[in-house]
């Protein structure tokens, strides 16, 4: 099985009707909160991406209700990202094809794209800012990497999320990591407020945010991304893979890169206003073709009293 | 010019041993930094015990007319302001290991510290030292290293290093001082990544025994 076929992309956000660009989508989405948009990737029976197909193609079905959709588009996105690079023990021997794949990544890097690199082991580091510049990203490669730890991989991820939530537009998280949560404490990095119980409602409650995982961990010792990784991917719409450890990590990079500018953007508005979950569905009438996109959103709104799920992540 | 044998005596005698009067050297300021960041495995108790130690080891040893401010760093940068440093030398203990934790978590901008101290002693007087306690795992930074190394040469500034954890990156410590005028001193952590107090009492030592040897006029 391929890569891509393994990978699922989903999304869901807030967005209004009317005139709309990729670019400036996300000023419009904050604005109107009683409208969503599902960041959705097309792919045919042979997983290849289907990409620059018509409004006409798509349905939404909100709770089961078919409702109209109100923004659409088709057009190549740029890319907000975090990688983070799972620095503990365990990935110490995957330190130079983690530094080699991030390279090919930064290269490929195209116009609009911002990217931030991260670690966790010993800390969690993120790089100084999202930016376009090779030239600082690569520094950042060759000078900001220790392998060593324990892998506070919620840590990592909740600090990757709050480094994206003041940004514009869809917003990407790609964990490389052997797939297990360890925090011991002590004089060492402490577990995450919460753990994953919370980081999983912030995720949910932001629609914008998309997380993936990629398994670096060695199948011949069982060591594989946990259930718990790839549910939180799921929730945001994400996608995950376990990687063999002769696998082109580069290569997977790459194509995440590709699916998520091929992503389509789909806008509806909600038929509810209580701040709670509801389950969302896309449609496309492409034979053989699947849509991969998040199957809940939480709607705008107060939730009712004695609800603490939080409507907006921001 | 040839000095009497009584006047030599007297000279070598007062210009040897630590806390010894040292007539007629260039002024000196130092910015110490202290890497607090959770990599460097201390709990808050022992990293209290490394702030008291470098201000004990180092700056109470400095000769009266001599400057020194004590910072601290993580993802933060947290630095005394001269006035604070003279009448609260130990103030960087509340500044840097009480109240939230969570900066200390990482990264670990050591870059950065090392810039900031060094644009803090560029209009300084005399000799001007940089001298930090590190694990060396710099993260976050939003300077280069070699821009850095840069700054610290237009600014006349050297810089000294006190590796906690062999190996990891002692390599690029020893090459970063020694390219800026310092060298690389061993005040490693125990192999249970206790603070080991005699080894880096000795290393202050040491470095104050350098500093002498460099900058005595």
């Amino acid at each position: 099985m391929t890569a891509s076929r393994l990978i699922a992309i989903v999304g869901a956000a807030t967005v209004a009707a009317g005139w709309w660009s990729p670019l400036e989508s996300q000023a419009v989405f904050r604005a109107d909160t009683s409208a969503v948009a599902l960041y959705a990737t097309v792919r045919d029976r042979d997983g290849r991406l289907i990409p620059d197909l018509p409004r006409e193609a798509f349905e939404v079905l909100d709770d089961g209700v078919r409702v109209p959709i109100t923004v659409f588009s088709n057009a190549p996105q740029p890319i907000t990202a975090v990688v983070m690079a799972d620095m503990s023990g365990s990935a110490w021997t995957d330190l130079l094809r983690i530094q080699g794949s991030l390279r090919h990544f930064i290269q490929d890097l195209r116009s609009g794209d911002r990217l931030r690199i991260g670690t966790f082991g010993q800390e969690v580091s993120l790089s100084h800012a999202l930016t376009d510049d090779r030239a600082t990203l690569e520094r950042v490669v060759a000078e900001e990497m220790w392998p060593g730890g324990p892998t506070p991989l919620w840590r990592a991820i909740d600090a990757a999320v709050r480094s994206l939530q003041p940004e514009p537009g869809r917003q990407v998280v790609v964990a490389l990591t052997d797939g297990v949560d360890y925090s011991p404490g002590g004089a060492r990095l402490p577990p995450l407020p919460g753990g994953l119980s919370a980081l999983r409602r912030r995720a949910e409650a932001n629609p914008h945010l998309l997380i993936y995982a990629i398994g670096l961990g060695d199948p011949r010792r069982r060591q594989r991304l946990s259930g718990n990784v790839v549910s939180l991917a799921r929730v945001t719409g994400g996608g995950h893979i376990n990687l063999a450890p002769d696998a082109d990590l580069g290569k997977v990079l790459a194509e995440v890169g590709e699916e998520l500018r091929r992503q389509y953007v789909v806008g509806f508005v909600s038929r509810h206003d209580d701040g709670k979950v509801h389950r969302v569905k896309l449609e496309v009438s492409v034979r053989g073709a699947t849509v991969r996109t998040r199957e809940s959103y939480v709607s705008p709104g107060r939730p009712p009293a004695g609800h603490t799920q939080t409507a907006r992540g921001r | 010019m040839r000095l009497p044998m009584a006047v030599a005596l007297f000279l070598s005698q007062i210009t040897s041993g630590p806390g010894a009067l040292e007539p007629s050297r260039t002024d000196w300021t130092l910015v110490v930094l202290v890497d607090v960041s959770i990599s460097m495995h201390l709990e808050p108790r022992e990293a209290t015990a490394v702030l008291a130690a470098v201000h004990d080891g180092l700056v109470a040893r400095l000769a009266p007319q001599d400057r020194a401010r004590i910072g601290a760093f993580a993802s933060e940068i947290r630095l005394p302001s001269p006035d604070r440093a003279r009448d609260d030398p130990m103030s960087i203990l509340r500044d840097s290991l009480t109240g939230d934790a969570e900066w200390r978590y990482g990264p670990s901008r050591l870059w950065d510290a090392v810039d900031m101290a060094s644009a803090a002693l560029a209009a300084e007087p005399g000799a001007r030292f940089v001298v930090v306690v590190s694990d060396g795992q710099a993260a976050g930074n939003e300077l280069s290293r070699a821009q850095v190394a840069r700054n610290l040469q237009d600014r006349g500034v050297s810089l000294w290093v006190i590796s906690v954890i062999p190996g990891i990156a002692d390599d690029q410590l020893r090459a970063f001082a020694s390219a800026n005028g310092g060298r690389l001193f061993k005040g490693y952590l125990d192999h249970h990544h206790d603070l080991d107090k005699t080894a880096l009492a000795d290393a202050l030592t040491a470095v104050l025994e350098a500093l002498r040897a460099g900058w005595n006029d």
